[in-house]
């Protein structure tokens, strides 16, 4: 537990899909909703890492993020 | 006498000049002179009609007379290393004695003349036996180094020996001949009235025995090092006249910096040329090493040539002008330099220094009000933009310039550039901001401003904007704010985690692009959670409709359950809020249904996994949610959800 640091903004986090879908959302549901935004960013790094990797660069540059968020995003179409 | 024009050193560098006479001209002037003071026992060889044509090496010298110089000595000592033996009369030249074989003569030759025979091929072990003694070897080097700097010009078409001739002679004729085009100006420009003694040595001693003679098309110039006559003092670095007065650290360390605008003007010729330069420079910068016309002592940096006597005098009559002379147009270069004098930090004698007419502080004055205009200009339109709602911070801008205005001391220097420019500057917001309202003028007081030197006081002050937009709009018309860059953070670096890369920092680009594929992450998502529940039926999102995303991204596999994934990816306080919200979701259910899912589900949608898993998401919501009313919506419209799905997916 730590005390004092939220794990994730959720009335930011709330807004937003409740923008985005035009619906409101019903208690509790953020928590899942980031856990699926948690794991596409896992995709996205680790995609993009690969990209960076074949590349041979450094770390991880926006052209390799910008190169794997098509695919992740892809991947994380419903 | 005839002989010693040509083995002056200069004369040697320079008449092979690319824009001088060719070379084969000095060697047919050369071949002339010999057969002109041939003894008469040798008159039976004739030039050879070769002697006419352009020939690759340099003649033989064939007159016995006493060696007057050291080139002719070496060649006399060629010739006899060649003419010893009985060569033939009518043998040519050594153009062909290099094809020849030489076996013959080496076999005569005692060792001592070996090193002459053929100064074409002075390393070639045919010619040159491997050296006796080391003394031998050091004699022979020595000569070998003597004729190549004597026969270099000659000698130089051959390019096959190029690299054995790179001496330190060869490398200064190079750089006369580049330097050659552009230094007419220097011997043309030497001071009338105080010529120079080589020029008067170059001129009458070396040059006039033969100009008479041969009535040369072009004057030779006189471009060389003059080694003999010129005395090896003169020879200093440049900078010899300003390091003079003993202050070496401080101005060895400032002199690169200053090098450009104080150093003395550009000497890169004229200080070879006497002694004269040195003593005007010296006459007249004398005076900056030790005290200035008013009074103090400067040490490091002589002050801006403000006087206009001491600018008179500062150049030499016999200098061309340089880049740092007063006569550059005036400008920003000038502008430049007052201030870069200027800021010396000795105050009290800027007072004096303003006494003294200055030529540069006026065209420093018109500049500032130029800008003062220009800048009057600018901070009106942003003010015109901006007043309706930064009228406070007008008020407050004005009230501080104002304040500066009331400073009587900044107008106690108007030649020093920035603090007039910085004044000026003050000045101009100030008058564009009081055009703008004049009652909110000098309503706070001000802070002292800090008078830190060079930081402008009225500097106009970059405006934030009065608000950013954070917000946007979604396609549904409600804005919704940014996600912050902090959590795209904290969520990237755990991500990275994950992905082997560790204590790796992230980007700005970097982040930029998390930050875009969030914001299209974050769409995606709610259009598509939007779909479901509208699908549905509701008018809210729940749960399910995102464990129905999730299922569709096949994230949820009937091994891997909802809480599998956050008890890997999820703190361990949402953990628990996760368990305790949501009692549907017990770990090993999908398994469950996917064992108890009859057959014909299969086979009503036996087009892949996809729609089982869907078909068990259902089945999974009827199970729990059988008090809700929209039950009966969930269980049948499988075909419909599809097409709602297939339509989506086109998009």
């Amino acid at each position: 537990m730590v005390a004092g640091k939220k794990p994730y903004p959720k009335a930011t986090l709330k807004k937003i899909v409740k923008a985005h879908s035009g619906m409101s959302i019903r208690k509790n549901t953020d928590i899942t909703i980031y856990l699926n935004y948690v794991l596409f960013m896992n995709r996205l790094v680790k995609e993009a890492a690969i990209h960076a990797k074949q590349s041979g660069e450094r770390g991880l540059t926006a052209r390799s993020v910008r190169k794997a968020t098509r695919d992740a995003l892809a991947k994380f179409k419903g | 006498m005839s002989l010693n024009l040509d083995f002056e050193p200069e004369s040697y560098f320079f008449d092979f000049h690319p824009e001088g006479p060719p070379f084969n001209y000095w060697r047919r002037q050369f071949i002339e002179y010999q057969e002109r003071f041939r003894p008469p026992n040798e008159t039976e060889r004739e030039p050879s009609p070769e002697d006419s044509e352009p020939s690759p090496y340099p003649p033989p010298s064939t007159s016995p007379s006493p060696p007057s110089s050291v080139a002719t000595m070496d060649l006399e000592m060629l010739d006899m290393g060649r003419y010893n033996d009985d060569v033939p009369v009518h043998t040519p030249r050594r153009r062909t004695r290099s094809v020849e074989p030489t076996s013959t003569r080496l076999s005569i030759h005692t060792p001592s003349e070996r090193y002459f025979q053929n100064p074409h091929y002075p390393h070639s072990t045919i010619n040159t036996p491997a050296a006796p003694t080391p003394h031998a070897v050091a004699a022979r080097r020595a000569l070998d180094q003597r004729r190549n700097a004597m026969f270099t010009p000659g000698r130089s078409r051959r390019q096959s020996f190029r690299e054995q001739r790179e001496t330190p002679m060869s490398i200064l004729r190079h750089l006369g001949r580049a330097l050659a085009p552009t230094s007419h100006v220097i011997a043309s420009s030497s001071s009338p009235d105080k010529p120079s003694p080589n020029g008067a040595g170059n001129g009458e001693s070396s040059g006039s025995g033969w100009r008479d003679d041969d009535e040369l098309p072009i004057d030779r110039p006189r471009l060389s090092l003059p080694i003999d006559e010129g005395s090896s003092d003169d020879l200093q670095p440049p900078q010899s006249s300003i390091l003079d007065d003993g202050n070496l650290t401080v101005q060895s360390v400032e002199l690169p910096r200053r090098a450009t605008s104080e150093g003395p003007p550009r000497r890169s010729f004229s200080y070879f040329s006497g002694p004269v330069d040195d003593i005007m420079w010296d006459a007249i910068y004398g005076d900056y090493t030790g005290s200035d016309g008013f009074g103090r002592t400067i040490e490091i940096a002589p002050p801006a040539p403000l006087d206009p006597e001491i600018a008179d005098t500062r150049q030499p009559p016999g200098f061309r002008e340089s880049d740092f002379s007063l006569d550059m147009p005036f400008g920003l270069s000038d502008n430049d330099q007052t201030t870069f004098y200027m800021r010396s930090p000795v105050v009290d004698d800027i007072h004096s220094v303003l006494n003294a007419p200055n030529p540069v502080e006026d065209d420093i004055e018109i500049m500032n009000e130029k800008r003062q205009a220009e800048i009057a200009e600018t901070t009106e339109a942003a003010e015109a933009s901006e007043v309706a709602e930064v009228t406070e911070k007008t008020a407050e801008e004005a009230a501080e310039t104002h304040k500066t205005k009331a400073q009587p001391t900044d107008y106690e220097f108007p030649d020093i550039g920035d603090f007039g420019s910085v004044d000026g500057l003050g000045d101009a917001e100030m008058e564009a901001i009081t055009k703008i309202d004049y009652e909110t003028l000098g309503l706070e007081p001000e802070k002292p401003n800090d008078d830190i030197i060079g930081y402008p006081h009225g500097r106009p002050r970059k405006k934030k904007r009065a608000k950013t937009s954070k917000t946007r709009v979604s396609k549904h018309n409600i804005e919704y704010p940014q996600l912050p860059p902090a959590f795209i953070r904290q969520v990237t670096n755990s991500a990275m985690q994950s992905a082997g890369l560790t204590n790796q920092r992230v980007a700005a680009d970097t982040m930029g692009a998390l930050t875009q594929a969030s914001d299209w992450f974050f769409q995606q998502l709610g259009d598509d959670l939007g779909a479901y529940a509208n699908h549905a039926g509701r008018r809210t999102v729940e749960e399910r409709d995102v464990i129905a995303l999730m299922n569709r991204q096949r994230l949820l596999t009937p091994s891997i359950s909802l809480f599998n994934l956050a008890n890997h990816n999820l703190p361990r306080e949402l953990l628990q809020s996760l368990r305790s919200a949501t009692p549907v979701a017990r770990p090993g259910m999908y398994a469950a249904h996917a064992t108890q899912n009859p057959p014909a589900m299969y086979a009503i949608h036996d087009d892949g996994g996809m729609k089982r898993k869907r078909g068990e998401e259902e089945e999974e919501e009827e199970d729990e949610e059988n008090e809700d009313d929209e039950e009966e919506e969930l269980v049948y419209p499988e075909d419909e959800d599809e097409e709602e799905e297939e339509e989506e997916e086109d998009e």
